[in-house]
Order: structure tokens, then sequence, then C-alpha cells
């Protein structure tokens, strides 16, 4: 699984542990349907343990851009409707809920605290100070492409600003889903730019349409949880950006997590076991059950099979079930495969992915300007 | 309608009607129904409608999160509301608020008209496939303002902001003693336990009970039934009252309650029946804050 999709385990204990000091009771039961790895039923390590363990693998998250992704917010979160952010225990502060995929962590201190345990099985706790270094050091980072094979130097004087590292440790956080304030900003002056080869000119125009494939071009949104149901209707019609709002990342400006359908049956990606094929299938796949009072999962109802439940196995709830916290969009290019659980292995796959889901129709003009715009972000 | 029943809606609705705002109270008629939301696309946003007994409402047009919430597709909606004479609006007749705290702006314009505030919809709980009616653009009902972007024009967010500063006000003075107790209501959709949009009123509560240090803070959770344009009465689902009490105690408790304070729920599981003109107020949580 590293190898083929670059994901790593995450064994979670269910039910979850509370949450702001609140014990939290599911509101579902999770039957394993699949189990490839055998670590769901292992006797000591699964979900039917002493130690109950729901172990789901998800892709790494780039420790880079952090302002962009961990920061002080108001306390109710539109994706939970009545329901407040984490707080970060250190500073009472409740936090955007942005750094992990299934957003358990508040902040870079309780993320570095858990990660100490779970991943490097620390058997001290942190001092005060180191937690201090870890999180200078990690909120100190840039990264974005700095170069493109085809497009030549995305960092040259004159360039796009929303490109590059140096941009990034720049600008500031925001809304950028709008005609005032763009959140990858402009690429007109690359249509064309003086001193280009004619495969840089031919690129950078690709780019510039892609971008503006993202930014502008309507399609109806559908039957995503925490998007369509945080008040604007199921469709709508809107534009990539509209979700992918947060300036320079992409990210969403509030609590990320969304159920696109990358981990929930019917739109995630499945290998479908057969005798005659070598491909096998690989990821875990979970029958959730709600219970016959929770609310039900928005588009899926209450019985959903997914490969990670998501967010639902932080927040126990039915709706959250297969939601999962955007990630940002830099060096996309260096970073494949794509989605939580790799299940897009190229840039174009992920482009693919979002034309089928959502039924777009992108020409292949469209995807190849798409898929280049997003290499070079 | 016998006579005297019909001045006593009157007197009723009255108040009501007042709050929306653009409805002639005289002309008013209530409607309440359950239907399939219908989805009708326009050159820059797209409508929604709904249909009862072979006749076609306009409930509002698509928006920014926050305010009226559209429909969602997938499932039934119900709809609470008042007939306007306005002009029609995507081939449906206008339906306006019947003056709820659910209303925050207007929701656009058609033709240069202000759109009313929208009627109260609670998008019913569980699924229904069946609903997914998805109309094409249609020339004749290209008429929405403003034509916009992928997200909100500058416009839209400053409004947003001025509300978002309206709301939260002034800072009030600390209360002086002696104190009294007071009630604060939350308001829900429809077989919700989710007060998406009255929760400001959770931070008001506890926002008293911290300035008087209250002796206890009690959330009171409501059952409630709607009374529909045919007659029938629709009941919330049994556990509502009890799903809301426990949400809204579990949300004061991360929030935290000053030293001293207690917290006490009480459910009221008995149906609060519907009479068909404010139904919405019974759907509801009340969080008394005593001294």
């Amino acid at each position: 699984m590293l190898l083929n999709r670059g994901l790593i385990r995450v064994g979670l204990q269910w039910p979850p542990k509370p949450r702001n000091g609140v014990p939290t009771e599911p509101e579902f039961t999770i039957e394993v349907v699949r189990d490839p790895t055998g670590c769901n039923t292992d006797p000591v390590y699964g979900l039917n343990s002493a130690k109950p363990t729901v172990s789901v693998y998800r892709r790494p998250r780039i420790a880079a851009n952090l302002k962009y992704i961990n920061y002080e917010v108001g306390s109710f979160n539109a994706k939970r409707l009545a329901m407040i952010n984490d707080r970060d225990p250190f500073t009472g502060k409740y936090m955007s809920m942005n750094i992990m995929s299934d957003a358990r962590e508040p902040s870079l201190r309780t993320q570095a605290i858990s990660a100490s345990h779970d991943h490097l099985q620390v058997k001290d706790e942190l001092t005060a100070d180191t937690l201090d270094r870890i999180v200078n050091f990690e909120s100190q980072i840039y990264a974005a492409q700095v170069d493109s094979h085809t497009g030549g130097s995305l960092v040259e004087q004159g360039g796009p600003d929303g490109l590059g590292p140096h941009n990034l440790e720049k600008q500031e956080r925001g809304l950028g889903d709008n005609f005032g304030t763009p959140l990858f900003h402009s690429f007109a002056m690359w249509n064309p730019a003086p001193g280009e080869t004619s495969g840089q000119r031919e690129f950078r125009a690709s780019v510039a349409r892609g971008h503006d494939v993202f930014f502008k071009r309507p399609f109806y949104i559908s039957d995503t949880t925490h998007i369509n149901t945080v008040g604007m209707g199921n469709p709508m019609k809107r534009t990539c950006a509209t979700c992918h709002n947060s300036n320079m990342v992409g990210t969403d400006l509030s609590a990320g997590w969304v159920d696109v359908g990358t981990t929930n049956l019917p739109y995630a990606r499945v290998t479908l076991d057969n005798p005659w094929s070598e491909e096998k299938t690989e990821l875990p796949l979970f029958k959730i059950t709600c219970n016959a009072d929770a609310r039900p999962h928005t588009f899926l109802g209450r019985v959903i099979y997914t490969q990670d439940p998501g967010r639902a196995l932080i927040s126990g709830r039915c709706v959250d079930v297969g939601s999962i916290v955007m990630g940002q969009f830099r060096g996309l290019a260096a970073r494949a495969p794509y989605f939580s659980n790799g299940s897009a292995a190229t840039l174009r796959d992920l482009v693919d992915f979002y034309d089928r889901r959502f039924n777009i129709g992108y020409t292949t003009q469209e995807k190849e300007d798409l898929t280049n715009f997003l290499s070079v972000l | 309608m016998p006579r005297i029943l019909s001045r006593r809606l009157f007197n009723v609705a009255l108040p009501l009607v007042l709050l929306a705002g653009t409805v002639d109270a005289a002309e008013s008629q209530r409607l309440g129904f359950v239907a399939c939301p219908v989805f009708q696309d326009t050159n820059t946003v797209p409508c929604w409608l709904a249909e009862y007994q072979g006749e076609t409402y306009f409930l509002g047009i698509q928006t920014d999160s926050g305010g009226w919430t559209p429909p969602l597709q997938g499932h039934q909606v119900l709809v609470e509301g008042i007939v306007t004479a306005q002009p029609r609006v995507c081939g449906g007749i206008v339906l306006a608020s019947p003056g709820s705290v659910f209303d925050k702006r207007p929701s656009g314009k058609s033709a240069g008209v202000d759109l009313p505030q929208p009627p109260v919809i609670s998008t019913m709980r569980e699924l229904d496939n069946s609903c997914r009616t998805m109309l094409p653009e249609n020339p004749r009902y290209n008429t929405l303002e403003p034509r916009r972007g992928p997200g909100p024009g500058n416009a839209q967010i400053a409004g947003l902001q001025q509300n978002a500063n309206a709301a939260r006000g002034a800072p009030a003075d600390a209360p002086k003693p002696p104190f009294v107790a007071k009630t604060f209501e939350l308001h829900y959709e429809f077989d919700s336990e989710l007060a998406g949009l009255t929760i400001n009123k959770l931070q008001e509560a506890l926002k008293y009970a911290g300035d008087i240090k209250a002796k206890s803070v009690e959330v009171v959770s409501y059952r409630a039934s709607v009374k529909l344009s045919n007659g029938k009465q629709l009941d919330e689902i049994a556990k509502i009252a009890e799903l809301r009490a426990k949400e809204l105690a579990n949300v004061i408790r991360m929030f935290g309650l000053p030293t001293g304070t207690e917290l006490k729920v009480r459910v009221v599981a008995v149906v609060q029946p519907g009479n068909g003109i404010d139904d919405w107020t019974r759907r509801r949580s009340d969080i008394i804050v005593r001294p």
C-alpha cells in the first residue's frame, strides 16, 4: 500500500475519544466487510480486540504553508451546523481543524504530541521546549512547485504571484472564491509572456486557461455532505473555487471536511476482485449502520459502505461518514497519488474523478488545461 | 371559512405578516405542504420551486451559506409560507416568509423587484431519491439578479460583513442586580436537532449566565407538529425533543459554564400541536438562565 498508493496505516480508537472534555457517543455501528491487510480483524489490534481499533489507510499531509491551514477561528463551525470548533488546549483558542484528514488534532502542538505517541512510540512526554521547536520549525516552511519541465521557471520575476514558495510566505490567508480576491490570483501575464519559448508559451497558455476552468467554469455540485448541506442547496451551480476557496492553498477556509465520495461507495474507486485479474483489493471496506434515532448521512442514508469513515471516526456522527478534510493544492506534481486514500494515481485521474462525479462534461482540452494548472501550484 | 374564524386568524397573523414586510396581510394565504423540491436553472443562479395541488410555487434562489437554506435534492421539503401577489418567478407563485426568526436577508431580485424573505424550509430527515427533478435553463426565467462569479461579489461580501457586525452588535453593558431569570429561544427546522440558524442565542444565554454568575442554566426542548394545508397534522419524530436537548447540552458543556452554575435538562416529549400559522415557533429549545 505504501508503494502503490503512498498510504500508511492509521489506527483509531473506537468508540472515539472524548472531545473538548465531552464523551462522544457513536451514532452508528461498524462492521468489517473486507480486510485485505488483516488489521481490522486482528484479535490483538482489530475492531473486536480488547482495545477496539479501526485501521484506515491514508496519505501523509504536507507539513508546510501551515499559516494557511492552522489558525484561530470563531467558536461555531458551519460544517457541524450547531457544534463548536475544537480548542487548542494550550491556548484555549478555537482552531480551524484543517491539519489532519479527519480533523482530529486542533493544533500543531497536539498533533506533535499525538504523533510522538502513535507513530514514534516515544515513551516520555515531549517537553514544552521540544514542542516549541517542532512548531516553530514547521511554521517557517513554505513549499510550492518552483519549476515545470515544459513551463520553465515558476518563480521568475514578473510571473504569477499565485506561484512559488516566496509568494506563499508573503501573502495572507483569506477567502478567495470571488472575483475581488481570486485565490490563485492571475495568470494573465502568461498569455503570452516575453522571452518564452514556443513550448513554454503553449504550456503557460494552457495553465492560464486551466486557472479559468478552476475558477470560473460552473457545474452542478451535488450530493456533497458539508458543502451542499451548509446552506447552499443541493445541487448548487458553482465552480471548483467555491469549495477550494482558501487563498493560495485551495483548502476550505472553514473547517474543511467534505464527503465528495473519495472513500464512500458508490463513488469511491474500487478494485473488483476476480479470478482472471492480478489486481487485488487493497483497502478495507466497512459497513456503517446508523442508529434509528441518528440523523442519517444526508445523501447515502442509513447504511453506508466505505473504505474510510473519515471524520465520523472522530465525531461519531453518521452525517460525517466519508468526510475528509481537503488537502492543500501545493507541490502537487511531486506528491502523487492523490486523495486521502491515494485513489487517483495522477492529476489527470483526479480531474477525471471530478468530471465523472459531478457529470461536468469537461472537454479533453479543459481536462488537459486543468491538469496543467494544478501541476504548477 | 367562517367569518369569525377568518377574523381570528387575521388577528393572529397580522404581527407576523408585518414582520415579513412585503406581504399584504389582507391578501395573505398561508400554505404548508411537503413536496419534492424542483431545481430550475437560469442564466445566473438557480431557482428552487415546489409543486402543490397542481400549482408551482417559487421558494427562493441559490445563495451563499447562511440566511435561508435552499432545499436538498434527494429529500422532500416542508414548506411553510405565505402566498404573495408578486409576479411569478421561474414560473412559480412567489411564497414569502411567515415572519420567522430564520429570516436573515433578502435573497435577491427578479426583474428588478426584490424577492421577499423566503418561506420557512425544512429538509426532511430521510432520503427520498425520487426528489431529483432538475430543469434546464429556460430563457423565460432569466430574470434573476445579481449575475455573479464563482463566489459572492464584493457588494455581497460587504453586506455579509455588515450583517455579521450588526448581529454581533456593540458589546452590551454587563447586567446590574437585581438579576432576573431570562429565557433564550432557539428554533429548528422540522425534525432537526441542529439549531444552526439561531445558535447565536446560545452564546447570548451563556454570556448572560457568566455575567450574572447564574445559579442554573436549564435547557428545555420541545417536539412539535405542523398543521398542513390539507388539514393533516405532521408530527416530528418521537425522540426529537430528546435529541435537541442532548445536542444543546453537549454544546453547552463544550463551551463550559461558570463555576457553580448547574446545567439542567428537561425534555417535553409531548407533541405541541400545530395551527398552520406559526408552527415553526414550537420547534424549539428554551435556555432558561436563572440567577
